[in-house]
Parts: structure tokens; C-alpha cells; sequence
């Protein structure tokens, strides 16, 4: 992970599908469960994790030389709090319906597996920009993922996008399965074997596509 | 971080002092003064942070309060938005605010204040009563309209919950709340219920019924809980002034 031909892109990338946070590393579960049954609420924790990937990655990484190691997990706890904390005070102040709405969830980021992952696996052995970078990807990952489940989970469960309702969905039963975590299960899981399936395909045409063109100068 | 701004040579020090090497004590102090310095560091951002947006907390609170109550009265218009500040004159003009404080309520906060009730000068029926009691998960605060001479509900507004968003939390949705709407509360049941929500679908005719929230069991009976609890307290108290 800390091999130096890292572009910002191919960080990105990385984060994106091919280490993504919750469907390859099955991490920030809890959450991913517990606020994908509204569209809007998942947007506002995916933005909320994003920043405190991001910048407890890059404030870890500027530190990393100056923490001594045997306190290094509490310095990156402390920073991860700090940063959860705050996104919890502008939310209350600028978001209060949606604050109240994903309650102890934000406040939850601070023991996120992703946010711990990042610090430890990636800024604390990475220089600040690349480590700000690998964050922000995480957080997008996450988002990328949670975003999608949540686009099946209110309209089946509630009929709604973002609140407004679907005309197309006007008599639609409520499956209450969508609503509650569970749904979130089945979802996930779907989700996983769906991505897993995509995974394999695009390998396969990747290697098949090799062979054609080391065949194509033969003929 | 702040140790990034000294000199050059301190910082080398301090890398050194960090990677552990160095005598036993040094390291030592060193971990305790950085363990310091970083804590102090975020607590007083976050202290800053949280001192420099709470009268905007509070202030969004308590002009979120006031629209509801003005909306439950019937003094905004559907569709209609104010600023904060023709927010708070219009509260102070148009709302008649009783306090008494022989009276005890739980307020939105779960803090003991003087009972406090809304009305209008101009109309003398149509009340705005505080309800509070136990949801499912925690603690939930709101409001009720009553229409006292037709003895209905008018409204119920939540403005303190901790449901479940989509299956307790659709409490606060505009279709839930509807349900509320020309209920009857004069007429109690056996069991001295003046309000009580029934499985969903079945409320239609019966007097004091309401449908209760299906999936959300938990919440429909605190709510009710909370309702008769509440309406039986301000019947008792105008009951008592008259």
C-alpha cells in the first residue's frame, strides 16, 4: 500500500472499486445499514465521512513524524473525534432536521473502521497529500456504495427519492423489509455479488482482450 | 503541530525524540508534552467551534419552534416563508402565550419548566398544548392543536424524537400527521383512552381513533400514551380555571 508510483488517480481508483472500503473490505457496516433507507441522509453522512477521512488522513500524516509510536492509535483516535465532533456541531447548527434524523450515526464515524483503517494502514506511512487524497476516497468509496443501496431502499420501502414521491410507484406497497436494517442486508449482499460478478467479467474480457491483440499482428 | 514552526533543529530533536531514541526520561516527557499538546489543540478547536455556533443552534431552535407553533395556529399560510425576524414579530403580536406555574411540563430539552400553552387573541377555542412521554427508542416533545368548542384535535407536531427514520420517525411525515387532523378527544373508552391508534386502515368512523403507524408498534403506543397523558392534564387545568 505505501508503494511510492501512487498517482492521485490511481489512489482514487484504488478506493473506488478495487479496494473499496465496504464491498471488498466489508468495513463501515453499521452505518451502511442504519442511514441507507433515506436517499438525503445517506448523502449528508457520505459528505460527512468524506471530510473526516480526508483530513484526520492528511492531519495524520503531517504528525506521523512527531507521534511517538506507542501513542500513535490515541493520537489518531483524538484526531478522528475532533473531526467527528465537528461535523456533528455544524450539522446541529446548519442541518438540524437531518442531524436529528441520523442521530448517534455521525457521532458513530469516530469508531468507523474506515476512518481507523486509513489513519493506520495508509497516513501514518504516507506523505499528507497522498494520504488526503487516499482519505477522500475512502470517503467516496463509502458514499459510491451506500449511495446506490440507498436508491433501492426508499423507493421500495417508501416509494420516494430524496422525499419527493415517484409518480410511477403512487400505489406501491410499502415493503417495510427496505425500511428497517435488515433490507440493508439484502441489499449489501446483492450489492457485493453484484460487484464481485462485475469484478470477474471485466478480468476476463481484460485477459481475453490481451489475447486478441497479441493475435491480431499474427494474422 | 505547532512544533512544525520551531526551528529546523528542534523539529530533527523532536523526530528523534519521537522514532524513541533518546534516554528513557526524555521520551517519556516527550510523549506526555505532545500527548498534551495535541489534545489541547483539538479540544480548543472543537471548543471554539461549538462556542462560536451555538447561539446559531439555539437560535435555528428556537425560530423552528416558533414556525410550528405559528403553523399549528393557523398564522402561516401553506406554502408560506419567513424570515426569522417576521418569524419572531409575528409570534409576539399574534400568539397568546399562558404560563402556569403552579403547572409542571417536560420541555423539549427534558428539562421540568412551568406549563406553558398557546392560543390566539382573537379566537378562543383553537389551543396549542405541549405533549411529552416515551417513544420507542427515547424521549419525544411536541405540540398539539385542539379546537375546544368542537373538542378535535387539530394537529400534532413532534419536535423532539429519536424514532426510527421511515418506521417510527414517519411520525413527522405530512401523511402521518394528517391522521391527527378532526379527531375527537371528548368521548374516552373504557379504559379511559380519549385518543387511540388503531391498526392502520381501521380508524375510519370511530370516534377517538387514529391509524397508528404499521411496523412501528413501539412508537403508535408511546404517542398514544403521551396524548391521552397530555390531554388529560390541560382538560383538567382548564377545567379547574373555569
Amino acid at each position: 500500500m505505501s508503494a511510492g508510483n501512487q498517482t492521485p488517480q490511481t489512489v482514487i481508483k484504488r478506493m473506488l472499486w478495487e479496494e473499496n472500503p465496504v464491498f471488498v473490505q466489508i468495513l463501515g457496516i453499521c452505518s451502511a445499514l442504519a442511514v441507507t433507507n433515506l436517499v438525503m441522509n445517506t448523502l449528508v453522512m457520505g459528505i460527512a465521512l468524506v471530510f473526516t477521512t480526508a483530513l484526520s488522513s492528511l492531519t495524520i500524516s503531517i504528525l506521523r513524524a512527531y507521534t511517538p509510536r506507542r501513542v500513535r492509535m490515541m493520537i489518531q483516535i483524538l484526531t478522528i473525534a475532533a473531526y467527528v465532533i465537528m461535523v456533528k456541531i455544524v450539522l446541529d447548527a446548519c442541518l438540524p432536521d437531518i442531524s436529528r434524523q441520523l442521530g448517534a450515526y455521525v457521532g458513530l464515524i469516530i469508531t468507523n473502521c474506515i476512518v481507523m483503517g486509513r489513519a493506520e494502514g495508509f497516513a501514518s506511512s504516507n506523505p499528507p497529500i497522498r494520504s488526503l487524497v487516499d482519505g477522500a476516497g475512502a470517503g467516496l468509496g463509502y458514499s459510491l456504495v451506500l449511495l446506490v443501496i440507498a436508491l433501492v431502499r426508499e423507493p421500495l420501502g417508501m416509494g420516494s427519492i430524496c422525499g419527493v414521491r415517484i409518480p410511477l410507484l403512487a400505489d406501491w406497497t410499502r415493503w417495510n423489509i427496505m425500511v428497517i436494517p435488515a433490507g440493508g442486508f439484502f441489499m449489501l449482499a446483492l450489492f457485493i455479488w453484484g460487484a464481485r460478478w462485475l469484478n470477474e467479467e471485466i478480468d476476463r474480457r481484460a485477459r481475453e482482450g490481451n489475447r486478441c491483440d497479441h493475435s491480431k499482428p499474427a494474422k | 503541530m505547532n512544533t512544525e514552526t520551531q526551528s529546523p533543529g528542534l523539529g530533527a530533536r523532536l523526530r528523534t525524540l519521537a522514532s524513541g531514541h533518546g534516554s528513557p526520561l526524555s521520551i517519556r516527557l516527550y510523549t506526555l508534552g505532545y500527548v498534551l499538546a495535541v489534545t489541547a489543540l483539538f479540544a480548543g478547536t472543537v471548543a471554539l467551534l461549538h462556542a462560536g455556533l451555538e447561539s446559531t443552534r439555539k437560535a435555528n431552535e428556537e425560530a423552528s419552534r416558533q414556525e410550528t407553533l405559528l403553523r399549528m395556529l393557523k398564522l402561516i399560510e401553506p406554502g408560506e416563508s419567513l424570515t426569522g425576524k417576521e418569524l419572531r414579530d409575528r409570534f409576539s403580536s399574534s400568539v397568546l402565550v399562558t404560563t402556569l406555574t403552579d403547572q409542571k411540563m417536560t420541555g423539549p430539552d427534558g428539562t421540568s419548566q412551568p406549563y406553558t400553552y398557546y392560543g390566539l387573541h382573537d379566537n378562543d377555542s383553537l389551543k396549542v398544548i405541549p405533549i411529552w412521554g416515551s417513544g420507542f427508542w427515547g424521549f419525544m416533545a411536541g405540540y398539539a392543536a385542539v379546537d375546544e368548542s368542537s373538542g378535535e384535535l387539530r394537529s400534532v407536531e413532534f419536535t423532539h424524537h429519536e424514532e426510527t427514520p421511515g418506521l417510527g420517525g414517519r411520525i413527522g411525515d405530512k401523511d402521518v400527521k394528517a391522521r391527527f387532523a378532526g379527531v375527537t378527544y371528548l368521548k374516552p373508552d373504557s379504559r379511559g383512552r380519549r385518543i387511540r391508534l388503531v391498526p392502520e386502515g381501521t380508524a375510519a368512523g370511530k370516534p377517538g381513533a387514529v391509524d397508528a403507524i404499521t411496523g412501528a408498534t413501539g412508537t403508535s403506543q408511546g404517542v398514544e400514551k403521551i396524548l391521552n397523558q397530555a390531554l388529560g392534564q390541560f382538560l383538567a387545568i382548564r377545567k379547574d380555571r373555569q
